[in-house]
């Protein structure tokens, strides 16, 4: 009886560190998929892309929500994700240490006016004629 | 006694199985996430799209490219044009440009009339190479397409057009 006992405390540990070692996994995982930098980067090219196929006269817009969360920790404003200097595109999601983001380029000769709506989590895109 | 002992030598080989795991799936990790997003070949495809929809309107082409005399007006400004901007900013510190374009007239039998380029033609020879022989990561993507359309007087032409974007430093792990 006491034997058995034994037994079930060392499976009961076994799955146990099992359980953590599958967290410690998953959350690393999850952790590297949602980095700073991959956003960026992801948000920029996206941007950046849309752009290009855009013409004057159209706008589109962009879900934030992962941006915003991760802005939101890193203390950057909603407002200032997004910015635009002559064709290009930066998207900072962290600027501690000077960090300046992450910037992509787009061919179109173009005019893009950037509105973000905070409540809804979004960037507005306008394409205007240069 | 001996039980134990195998579960003791078992636990072990447990314990390391976990850790070559944990280390293979973190390698793999890193590695994924170590190269950048490689969006040129969809940047090249946008471009092209954007030359066809720029060279002509319902099919007819430009009076800036043929004019309404049937002659190729060969000095034209394809950036201005087409309302491109080759300019990269993000890529001022490499010699080459970021952005090429070939437009080639043929007529219907695949005759060769007249090219125009535009951006750097540096791309020319890697993106011809990419299509014939070589896959590699450091070369640009390219995308190319035909289309056909006839000009101001009615004559009918086969046009092909090469695009090419370089962007290697943002889309490769080099």
């Amino acid at each position: 009886m006491n034997k058995k006992g034994e037994i079930l405390v060392g499976n009961v540990v076994f799955i146990i560190l099992n359980v953590i070692y599958l967290s410690i996994l998953v959350i690393f995982l999850y952790t590297q998929g949602s980095g700073v930098k991959i956003v960026e980067e992801t948000y920029a090219k996206e941007i950046a892309l849309l752009v290009d196929y855009s013409q004057p006269g159209m706008f589109f817009y962009l879900d934030m929500g992962k941006a915003y969360d991760i802005a939101e920790e890193r203390n950057v404003d909603f407002d200032k994700i997004v910015s635009k200097d002559e064709n290009l595109i930066t998207v900072t999601l962290d600027s501690s240490n000077n960090r300046k983001g992450y910037s992509y380029s787009f061919f179109n000769n173009v005019n893009v006016v950037i509105t973000p709506q905070k409540e809804k989590k979004i960037y507005v895109f306008s394409i205007e004629e240069k | 006694m001996n039980n134990k002992g195998t579960e003791q030598i078992i636990s072990v080989y447990w314990f390391a199985i976990l850790i070559i795991v944990a280390v293979g799936i973190s390698a793999m990790v890193f590695t994924f996430y170590d190269h950048p997003y490689d969006v040129r070949e969809l940047e090249a495809d946008i471009l092209m799209n954007k030359v066809a929809d720029c060279i002509s309107e319902h099919g007819v082409i430009k009076k800036e490219i043929i004019n309404d005399k049937g002659e190729f007006q060969r000095d034209f400004d394809m950036e201005e044009l087409c309302n491109f901007n080759f300019k990269a900013p993000d890529f001022s510190s490499e010699i080459h440009g970021q952005y090429y374009v070939l437009i080639t007239f043929n007529d219907p039998n695949g005759n060769f009339l007249f090219d125009k380029e535009g951006g750097d033609n540096y791309m020319r020879t890697l993106c011809f190479a990419k299509e014939k022989i070589a896959e590699g990561v450091t070369l640009p993507g390219c995308a190319k397409a035909g289309l056909f359309a006839v000009d101001l007087t009615g004559k009918q032409y086969s046009i092909e057009i090469l695009s090419g974007v370089l962007k290697t430093t943002k889309n490769v792990r080099v």
